[in-house]
């Protein structure tokens, strides 16, 4: 067997190239960088992911793949639905970075590697999204954990946050094994790991393509925190530090989710009839569990996270929706860019009122906010809202489009569930507007200008895609289309 | 990129709809926590809500201009839909320029109104209930506005009407001296004159339908001017009719529709009576908007009234309906104005002032100045808003100076200082009575200002908005038809002069109570929407400048719109006779598009000279006191308070309705139907239910449904949250089961 | 094809089946009929009399797991390099180049691990 230099096309990796070397950058620099210097490492790392930025914004519209062996497809593909994902992650990136700076130095957490393991996280979540091959996919699926796992861990020695990225790593662990023995079942019943090919052969798979399949829903829906495979959801968003709990239930989820498009889209459509309900199910059950257990928890982290696993339940909507109507993928897109600003602006207020470590964290805390800072107070009623999805915001802007792709996708009893759910999630929402205006308290607030430039900044994108949600959607449709032409195409 | 918000017009209903539910559910709540912030909740949420309808206005009307101003209908669903009948009408929105007007005014004035409101309502028991009523108004009103079909404009007619009775009867507990509900009576009087207004409404839809098959907007329109083309008769099953008659009773029906809605002869007496509303209500629903729905009306059915005037039919040979409207609306424009000589609540001279201006309106429709009725339409809402909301701050203001001196007295008897005379005074206090004011000026200086901008607006006084808008109807009017002509010049001197009075009394001399000496300037709140509405009442004009002479006209022809006439250019996109009159089919009377230095001339000399005879002549220095009576009562014009329609109807329609009932009551057994049908069935079967609705449904069931929806949720939660026990083996169990259960799944699909 | 190999393991998930149903039925019988009289002798771990002192799994220093976690990454090295080395020719330059990459990743790993002072035991 003669052995095929693969063909190589490094420009489209180049973002990931840029997060990826730029880690090992600063993993290098750090040693060299006097002790007085340290406090740069946040901004370098945001330089790093600026250029990737401006490197991702740049391929847009460009189609193409590398590492393609001979006669196969290529491992990696640039297209708009990953360009668009990509942005996403960055974006996640950069605004983590901003609200981590004052917060890693007032908890004393502030070492070098958590910029680091950010920026390897970073380019795990990227690779979700342009792997077009299931190795890739699970490669990509482990380096943005792995990471993600440390960064929970890391305010040791608190034991909280030590029991937290126990808990992350073995449950991990546990669900990864589970997707591996489903790739590895793909495998067995198609001869190959490749999407594109996957596509080609899964219908003469019979069975074991079928428990490929729920398997890997496993895989995924433990990432995104879908129930019953959330339960690590609010034990770990807690014990986390803050600042990784914001950039996991932004990044974390929204690269599960880009691999499972990504897979269930390009490659399992024609079993649609097969994984559509079940991935209904698991998207009802998630946002029955989400939005109702959040209504007792006392702790905003908490609450948070049942909030972060209820979204996971109303992007899943959009995906189960995705083979039916061809606004499906476009509106889960659009719904993960509103969520993105949506729940890291409330992660920022969050922030702002922990003055310390795992404290400030409880409702009690947000009694007199609006006295107290009243444009913190706006900001987070906003952001609240927009969980809610009233309008104008962007939240209500993605749930209308989730809701109408279920619709056209003849999923209407679906929508009606994620309606329903969504006024049951009022009730925890509005409780935390509520006691900022209605009560009076007292209470430290640390807003230094990186934070209140994120509070402004993300508020400001949330209302945008609330008031203008058009030409967004029309970008998040360009991405999507992308991903079933190439279904048609392959 | 041209700019494509329609798609977003359905929000326009929809921001209201969240206003009123937030209020009407659970706005009370914020308001029993903590009366400050709740208010501001309850107020800024219903505000917040009318700015973003405004805001949606705003972005179609952009849409609408880089669409080149083509009309665009919004289609939702379809309402009523009878096949079999060829009957179908959609839910549909109708976005062209003419439609944006409406809405831009609704929403943007009705904002502000909202903002003033929180500051005016201010204590009031009713706080958030009062939001959620003006929200629901703002709802049926853009309903009434953006509708692509008579029945959904009917829809909002009616549902604008519900709440206007809401609102009137807002404070519906209050009674006067001789303990009538006053406040509910006029609630019910203005139902109950909207009705006949309504049931004209619709016969004539009525009518519409069965002559042209449709109810939308377009399609009558087009399928009228068809006939009216080829001559074709109406056909109504065995009878027909000319084209001309039909169209002639419809807009004829219209008009009585207008007159309920619009307050014109013979209907407008409910209008007076509505100012028992609180003011923001006034100003909102009494002056700017709902009352205008009338020529809106009027406007939007152009092309039929521009076909029976074309055609020539007249009712009974007599007149024609365009021409009835234009002397309706005249002979509505000067009786309203000189009743309003003879008022002297506040309130009262502006809500006859706001009939007369209304008849300008009307008057303007009906003599074809289509673009002139909604120039006044527009400006009109401005500045009577503003001396609406004015008067509120004035009423605001001198509640205070009542409590002021109230408090003193009070100070002082605890100190054993009898205060005979004023106590007694105390008790009779009218806060809105324009005797007990004067010298205001002192002590509101914002107020003052804005309200003698707004006045001066009113009377028409170069270069306010008025002046420009009240100028074009007079100059269509003196091309068109004289008599109107003179009874609107007429009128407009009546509109000075009364404006003359009301300043003088109010503003100037000396204060004629104490509570008038010590009245205090309203907050923040109150007066900033007050600036802003005089800003608009200022510029407003500048909406429809006329050419300032024919050179300018020439130089200008290719392109018209810009700086002049911008309105007209606007609304030519809509007003269907405007295309109608290049094709040639049917011909709408042209307003000048040059400036008419003599008419304009006139009406100014006038309206100057009756400021004048206001001011220095007739109430130089009287009255000094309150109890002096009003110099005009002295001349002989008593007798415009006798002559109104208002004492024909308490001494004609109400007593003939009430002969009615009783003789209808007589003919049945009194005994049976009285005493068993009704008190046995209908009654105690309505008290059951009552009680059924109040004590069970209400605090049993919805509010047990509230909180039992919210009980549930938590039990539910308490229950899942036991599954979250901490250890990450039961975890780990539940991905296993998780697993299990949809290999299961799967598995079974396969077989 | 798929339905022929299910059926053929039919039999073991009968016996999977009778053996779950045992499991979990005799415990259930055990416990739901069988007389229980505890007493504090009976409760107690070793009914000989001895307290257990202290827990039962020994604490190990954290440095031994480190070195361990180091050695299984070297193991992997040598895992891909071996492979590697046997068909270094028919692979050739692209192989090399790959190597290369990987290894300068691998050795900056190292040079992290050393400079953080992992290797010293003390």
């Amino acid at each position: 067997m003669e052995f095929q230099v693969p063909s190589l096309n490094l420009l489209i990796v180049l973002p990931v190239l840029i997060v990826t070397g730029w880690g090992m950058l600063l993993m290098l620099a750090e040693f060299f960088i006097p002790e007085e210097k340290k406090s740069w490492a946040p901004w370098l790392t945001m330089l790093g992911l600026v250029l990737a930025l401006i490197q991702t914004i740049g391929l847009w519209g460009y189609n193409g793949g590398t590492f393609t062996p001979k006669g196969g497809a290529p491992m990696v593909v640039v297209d708009n639905f990953a360009t668009f994902l990509n942005i996403i992650f960055l974006l996640t990136g950069i605004l983590t970075v901003l609200i981590s700076i004052h917060y890693l130095r007032r908890t004393g957490l502030d070492r070098p590697e958590y910029y680091m393991l950010l920026l390897f996280s970073v380019s795990g979540m990227m690779l979700m999204g342009m792997a077009n091959d299931l190795i890739l996919v699970f490669l990509a699926l482990e380096l943005l954990s792995i990471p993600l796992y440390i960064l929970s861990g890391f305010a040791w020695p608190r034991p909280d946050s030590e029991e937290s990225a126990m808990k992350y790593f073995l449950l991990g662990a546990f669900s990864s094994s589970i997707f591996v023995f489903g790739i590895a079942l793909t495998y067995g019943s198609t001869g190959t790991t490749s999407l594109p090919l996957v596509l080609e052969r899964i219908s003469d798979a019979g069975m074991l393509g079928l428990v490929a399949t729920a398997m890997l829903i496993v895989g995924f829906a433990f990432k995104v925190a879908a129930a019953p495979f959330h339960m690590w959801t609010p034990d770990v968003y807690e014990g986390a530090p803050t600042t990784v709990t914001a950039f996991m239930s932004v990044g974390a989820k929204v690269g599960g989710f880009a691999a499972m498009l990504r897979v269930f889209v390009a490659a399992l459509p024609q079993l649609g009839e097969a994984w559509v309900p079940a991935v209904a199910g698991v998207a009802t059950l998630t946002l029955i569990v989400g939005n109702v257990v959040a209504i007792v928890q006392p702790n905003i982290k908490r609450m948070l996270a049942y909030s972060s696993i209820a979204h996971a339940g109303y992007i899943m909507i959009a995906v189960a929706a995705s083979v039916n109507s061809p606004d499906g993928v476009s509106a889960a897109l659009f719904y993960m860019l509103a969520y993105l600003f949506t729940n890291l602006g409330a992660f920022a207020v969050v922030i702002a009122l922990e003055h310390k470590q795992g404290e400030g964290v409880m409702l009690d805390d947000y009694k007199g906010l609006g006295k107290r800072r009243p444009w913190l107070a706006l900001a987070m009623a906003y952001f609240m809202l927009s969980l809610t999805g009233v309008p104008p915001t962007g939240g209500f802007s993605g749930k209308f489009y989730v809701f109408r792709a279920a619709i056209e996708a003849d999923l209407l009893w679906l929508a009606i569930v994620g309606v329903i759910t969504s006024v049951i999630s009022g009730y925890y929402y509005l409780r935390v507007v509520y006691l900022m205006y209605m009560y009076d308290g007292e209470g430290e607030v640390v807003a230094n200008r990186a934070l209140v430039w994120t509070v402004g900044l993300t508020a400001l994108a949330t209302l945008v895609l609330g008031l203008l949600p058009g030409p967004w959607f029309d970008m998040a449709r360009d991405a999507a289309l992308q991903t079933v032409q190439m279904v048609a195409g392959g | 990129m041209p700019m494509n918000a329609f798609g977003l017009a359905p929000l326009l209903l929809v921001f209201p709809l969240i206003g009123v539910l937030f209020n009407g559910l659970v706005g009370r709540r914020f308001i029993v926590a903590n009366r400050n912030t709740g208010e501001k909740w309850s107020g800024w949420f219903a505000s917040v809500m009318a700015l973003s309808a405004f805001m949606v206005s705003v972005l179609l009307f952009l849409s609408l201009r880089s669409h080149e101003y083509h009309a665009e209908v919004v289609h939702l669903f379809d309402w009523l839909a009878i096949p079999s009948a060829g009957f179908r009408v959609p839910w549909a929105f109708q976005i062209d320029t003419l439609s944006v007007t409406m809405m831009l005014v609704v929403t943007g004035v009705g904002s502000l109104i909202h903002i003033y409101a929180i500051g005016y309502m201010h204590g009031d028991p009713n706080f958030s209930r009062f939001f959620a009523y003006l929200n629901l108004f703002l709802f049926f009103m853009l309903i009434l506005v953006s509708g692509n079909n008579y029945l959904m404009l009917f829809v909002g007619w009616e549902g604008v009407g519900l709440c206007s009775f809401l609102l009137i009867g807002f404070w519906f507990d209050k009674v006067n001296e001789k303990g009538e509900p006053m406040n509910a009576n006029a609630a019910r009087k203005a139902f109950v004159a909207n009705r006949v207004g309504d049931f004209a409404m619709i016969l004539a839809m009525a009518l519409t339908f069965w002559s042209f098959g449709s109810l939308e907007f377009e399609p009558v329109f087009s399928h009228a001017l068809e006939m009216f083309e080829s001559g074709e008769m109406v056909h109504f099953g065995l009878f027909s009719a000319s084209l001309g008659s039909v169209l002639t009773a419809v807009t004829t029906l219209f008009l009585i529709g207008a007159t309920g809605k619009s307050a014109q002869i013979p209907l407008y007496v409910w209008l007076p009576d509505a100012m028992a509303g609180p003011t923001p209500v006034s100003a909102l629903i009494h002056a700017a908007t709902m009352v205008t729905s009338g020529i809106y009306l009027i406007v939007r059915s152009n092309v039929l009234f521009e076909i029976v005037r074309a055609s020539g039919a007249t009712i009974f040979g007599i007149v024609s309906s365009p021409d009835l409207v234009a002397y309706i609306g005249a002979a509505t424009a000067l009786l309203a104005g000189l009743i309003a000589f003879t008022q002297f609540d506040i309130k009262k001279v502006l809500a006859y002032s706001t009939v007369s201006q209304l008849g300008f309106m009307i008057a303007a429709a009906g003599m074809g100045a289509y673009v002139a009725a909604m120039f006044h339409l527009i400006t009109h809402a401005f500045f009577k808003a503003l001396l609406f909301l004015g008067s509120g701050s004035v009423i605001h203001g001198m509640e205070h100076g009542h409590h002021h001196i109230h408090a003193h007295n009070h100070g002082k008897e605890v100190h054993g200082t009898p205060q005979g005379d004023t106590h007694h005074e105390e008790d009779n206090f009218d806060p809105q009575d324009m005797r007990t004011m004067g010298g205001l000026r002192y002590r509101m200086k914002t107020t003052f200002i804005v309200y003698m901008i707004g006045a001066l607006a009113l009377a028409g006084i170069v270069p306010l908005a008025g002046f420009w808008s009240k100028d074009e109807i007079l100059a269509h009017g003196s091309e068109h038809n004289l008599i109107v002509y003179i009874l609107l010049t007429i009128a407009a001197v009546c509109t000075a002069f009364y404006m003359g009075r009301q300043l003088k009394m109010v503003f100037f001399g000396e204060p004629r109570h104490e509570a008038a000496a010590h009245a205090e300037e309203s907050p923040a709140v109150m007066t900033v929407p007050l600036m802003i509405l005089a800003t608009l009442a200022v510029l407003g004009g500048g909406l429809n400048l006329p050419f300032l002479s024919q050179g300018i006209a020439e130089t200008y022809h290719e392109h018209p719109g810009g700086v002049f006439l911008g309105l007209e250019g606007w609304l030519e996109h809509s007003i269907a006779a405007f295309e109608l009159t290049e094709e040639g089919v049917v011909h709408l009377p042209e307003t000048p598009k040059v400036f008419s230095p003599g008419v304009a001339g006139i009406s100014t000399i006038l309206a100057v000279g009756a400021l004048v005879l206001a001011f220095y002549v007739v109430y130089a220095n009287k009255p000094k006191t309150a109890e002096e009576p009003d110099p005009l009562q002295s001349t002989p014009i008593w007798w415009f308070s006798v002559l109104p329609l208002n004492t024909l109807y308490m001494n004609y329609i109400v007593p003939g309705f009430n002969r009615l009932a009783q003789w209808l009551a007589d003919k049945v057994d009194w005994a049976f139907w009285h005493d068993f049908f009704h008190d046995r069935i209908i009654r105690d079967t309505f008290v059951g239910f009552a009680h059924f609705a109040a004590n069970i449904l209400d605090l049993k069931g919805v509010d047990g449904m509230v909180n039992g929806a919210g009980s549930l949720a938590k039990r539910l939660a308490n229950w899942i949250r036991q599954t979250q026990t901490g250890y990450a083996r039961n975890y780990a169990l539940s991905i296993f089961l998780g697993t299990v259960v949809l290999l299961a799944y799967f598995i079974f699909m396969a077989n | 094809m798929d339905n022929q190999l299910l059926i053929t393991y039919l039999p073991i998930a009968v016996l999977l089946g009778i053996a779950l149903f045992l499991a979990v039925l005799l415990p259930v019988l055990s416990l739901s009929l069988g007389p229980k009289r505890p007493t504090f002798r009976k409760l107690s771990p070793y009914e000989s009399g001895m307290t257990p002192i202290g827990e039962a799994q020994r604490r190990l220093p954290v440095k031994f797991y480190r070195i361990a976690v180091l050695f299984i990454l070297f193991d992997v090295d040598i895992i891909l390099l071996v492979p590697w080395a046997v068909s270094f020719r028919r692979l050739g330059l692209y192989g090399l180049a790959a190597m290369l990459v990987f290894m300068f990743i691998f050795i900056l790993g190292d040079a992290w691990v050393w400079k953080k002072g992992v290797l010293e035991w003390d």
